[in-house]
């Protein structure tokens, strides 16, 4: 059933998939809700895996005594019904995929980047309203601008001017405090 | 094993708010649900064959934002008018409350927008706007039903009926209160908002004739509104959460409260001027009342606001105790009339 996320009661079923706003019965505040066939689908059962029949038939790397049915695509282990994890297309093992998610290498798995480019503007413009630690602000921009040029960033479409926004202002800044120490030193 | 990043397409909506960025983002199998805060970036997937619903739901923020707004144009416009020697500054504040207020009435009306999966019910808080919103459900609805395929309505419904048990959501989320204590009277409501209605017009009319026992009387209404207030908050708390009356219920307590914490501020400037004084409680008074009838801009500006802003508060209040809907006209079978909210 689906309910009204407001006062959670039970949206009569005449009101769902209508393409229309219609008041919920009990707090009459007017709700839409388009319903797809996945709410209706059965859960399905588990696999569990079939014990090996045959003598000499291949057995499941982490289940031995179990049959394996295909091999990780990635690290090549046999896999029972058990142990299979259909991911993208392809089987893989739980230690692949926990693998796969630490050390970033699926990117379907990855639930948080850090940003650099940003970290480098923010250590640009920010420090500007305090002046006086840009000089060392403006050098760890520098610093994190070249480390880290060729590390992977946000997932999304996104350029790398704030790169080069923050290294050409951090390189101002730097020289101007040189031109500014230069001229305070020689008066 | 080497991915390539994919690439994604952002759907409409208002990312901003004010502590971080959030967006959503069609993928070639699901949908990304975007929150930036400063330099990190956390994405939630939300895959096509395991959307299960996309609910949209009408709120009033637009309503709060336009009284908010139309408020203190009001009071600038006000200003620019009585003040003398603020025109200018005045009417560029006025300009720009209005401004604020025709961009909000542009946008329509507000709403909140939930997608549905069989683990999570996930707010897309970037969908604000019912124009905004209904465009991305639909891309959504024809993203979804490309690879689950076309919702038959006849089979569907079937379905529906025969799903056990009757009368609970299947959507994992907070069970459903059901300890609300009768249906809301509003009583209390309309007296507070009366007394504000009250206090509005005596300070509009103090403004002409700055009379010391209508100041007395005015003292004893902001009293009892004071008590009123918090007792309406608390006795109704549970029927009225979420609802626009509470939400002016809590504007409302806010505006007396502040105007509390002014008063007392002169109370401690008249104690301290007057120390001969302090122990004599209506000549006290009688300093406060002269004190804040000075003929000075700030204090012309402070009476305006407190006169208008109870005057506001009072007359929104019972408009919105006034239009709300009768639970009797759209009430189901499946209504409790013990726990009717009626659509405040």
């Amino acid at each position: 059933m689906i309910a009204c996320p407001h006062c959670r009661t039970i949206l009569p079923l005449q009101i769902v998939n209508t393409g229309a706003l219609h008041r919920c019965p009990e707090c009459l505040v007017k709700v839409r809700a388009d319903l797809f066939n996945a709410f209706s689908r059965p859960a399905g059962q588990a696999a569990t895996g079939e014990p090996i029949q045959v003598q000499g038939q291949a057995e499941c790397f982490y289940h031995p005594g179990k049959k394996a049915v295909v091999p990780c695509a990635a690290c090549g282990r046999l896999l029972c019904s058990l142990c299979e994890v259909p991911f993208e297309g392809h089987s893989l093992c739980m230690g692949c995929l926990q693998a796969g998610r630490s050390k970033r290498r699926i990117a379907n798995l990855e639930n948080s980047r850090f940003l650099y480019d940003s970290l480098a503007l923010y250590l640009v413009l920010w420090p500007m309203l305090f002046i006086f630690v840009t000089p060392i602000t403006a050098s760890a921009a520098i610093y994190v601008v070249l480390r880290y040029w060729k590390a992977p960033g946000s997932l999304l479409p996104r350029t790398r001017y704030r790169f080069v926004l923050a290294m050409l202002l951090a390189i101002a800044q730097v020289a101007g405090w040189v031109i500014f120490l230069v001229w305070f030193l020689s008066r | 094993m080497a991915r390539k990043e994919r690439k994604y397409k952002r759907l409409p909506g208002r990312p901003f708010t004010p502590f971080d960025v959030r967006s959503l983002w069609q993928g070639p199998d699901h949908l990304l649900w975007v929150e930036s805060v400063f330099f990190k970036e956390n994405y939630k997937r939300f895959f096509y064959s395991d959307i299960q619903c996309a609910i949209l739901r009408r709120t009033d923020t637009r309503m709060l934002w336009s009284f908010i707004w139309g408020t203190l144009a009001l009071i600038c416009g006000l200003i620019a008018f009585l003040v003398p020697g603020t025109p200018y500054v005045s009417a560029t504040f006025t300009a720009i409350f209005l401004l604020a207020l025709g961009i909000n009435l542009a946008w329509g009306p507000s709403c909140t927008v939930y997608l549905q999966t069989a683990v999570q019910v996930q707010k897309i808080s970037s969908l604000k706007r019912v124009r905004t919103a209904l465009k991305t459900m639909a891309r959504i609805k024809a993203l979804v039903e490309a690879v689950q395929g076309p919702w038959e309505r006849q089979k569907g419904m079937n379905e529906l009926s025969a799903a056990t048990p009757t009368g609970a959501s299947q959507a994992p989320t907070a069970s459903v209160d059901r300890s609300r204590k009768g249906p809301f009277e509003p009583r209390l409501h309309l007296i507070l908002f009366g007394l504000l209605l009250v206090l509005g017009t005596i300070g509009l009319s103090q403004l002409k004739f700055k009379s010391l026992p209508v100041g007395v009387l005015e003292t004893l209404f902001y009293s009892a509104a004071q008590i009123m207030v918090i007792i309406a908050l608390v006795r109704w708390h549970r029927q009225l959460k979420g609802t626009l009356i509470a939400r002016v219920n809590w504007l409302a307590l806010f505006f007396i409260t502040s105007q509390t914490i002014i008063g007392y501020g002169l109370f401690i400037a008249v104690s301290f001027s007057n120390p001969q004084i302090n122990y004599h409680h209506w000549a006290m008074f009688k300093k406060m009342f002269e004190l804040q009838w000075i003929d000075h801009p700030l204090a012309l500006v402070g009476n305006l606001v407190h006169a208008g802003g109870s005057l506001l508060l009072g007359i929104s209040g019972l408009l919105i105790l006034q239009r709300r809907p009768r639970v009797r006209n759209h009430r189901s079978a499946t209504v409790n009339p013990d726990v009717a909210r009626k659509g405040l």
